[in-house]
């Protein structure tokens, strides 16, 4: 998988400073790929929240927070956002926790 | 008049234009939230909404362009605060956020995330998607407070 320590220490750290230390982060997509170059870093962040509004703006507030660290800067990042209580049983949500790689 | 002062009176027209089709498209879609028949699955599949939707999407991202490649850039070279070469992005924010022309530099980059996060995510996610669209309400309203304290500092320092 492409991604530092130093990434995955950011991720991790915000994820549970706005989702709480019960959400699961994972990297998926082309960034599991070690032969790929380049790419968005793809991450699903699993969550027992149930608000959507509340989610939404936390995505936002993390999503810029991370463009302000040192470890991604202004690279492009997108963060799916599975609700545990809710989303489990759509495909997509299955198919990310499947090939995802928790972090 | 100095170049820099006409292309900052020329962006500024431009995004009062945006501003007036973002207020159109808030009011329209308010009085649609607002309303107590609310019902989220057949709100994306109007296409008198969807129109609406495609309007604020776009004059938002318009208008946030504008704003943060033209106007803010002028304004520190109008104030005589310009940065070197090697600043970033985010050192202008702050030094914008250090002169009060903007509040906040973070709340400008939430503003910037907004946008790469429209309605259109979510196929599955009636909730998520119309999270989104209030999200996008809430920060087309701060973007107009941003354009209008910047109006404000602009007249304020006697710049324009």
């Amino acid at each position: 998988m492409r991604i530092s320590a130093e990434q995955i220490a950011t991720i991790k750290q915000l994820t549970t400073k706005f989702f709480g230390g019960q959400s699961v982060v994972r990297l998926f997509g082309s960034r599991l790929n070690d032969n790929a170059r380049g790419g968005d870093y793809d991450f699903a962040i699993e969550t027992d929240a149930i608000d959507a509004r509340l989610i939404w703006s936390k995505r936002i507030k993390l999503l810029a927070e991370l463009s302000l660290s040192e470890a991604f800067g202004d690279q492009k990042i997108d963060i799916v956002i599975v609700r545990r209580k809710i989303n489990q049983t759509a495909p997509i949500y299955d198919q990310i926790c499947i090939t995802g790689v928790i972090l | 008049m100095n170049i820099n002062k006409l292309k900052l009176t020329t962006s500024l027209t431009e995004c009062d234009k945006h501003r007036g089709y973002l207020l159109d498209a808030l009011e329209y879609l308010q009085a649609i939230i607002d309303a107590h028949d609310l019902d989220v699955f057949a709100l994306f599949a109007d296409k008198k909404i969807v129109l609406r939707l495609d309007q604020l999407a776009y004059r938002f991202t318009r208008m946030q362009d504008e704003t943060g490649a033209k106007i803010m850039p002028l304004i520190l070279e109008l104030t005589a605060e310009p940065l070197d070469e090697t600043a970033t992005f985010i050192d202008k924010l702050n030094r914008l956020e250090k002169l009060g022309v903007i509040e906040s530099a973070l709340q400008w980059l939430e503003l910037r995330k907004v946008r790469n996060s429209l309605a259109h995510e979510y196929p599955d996610d009636p909730d998520i998607r119309f999270a989104a669209l209030q999200e996008l309400i809430a920060a087309t309203n701060k973007l107009i407070e941003i354009f209008e304290r910047i109006e404000r500092y602009l007249v304020e320092k006697n710049i324009v």
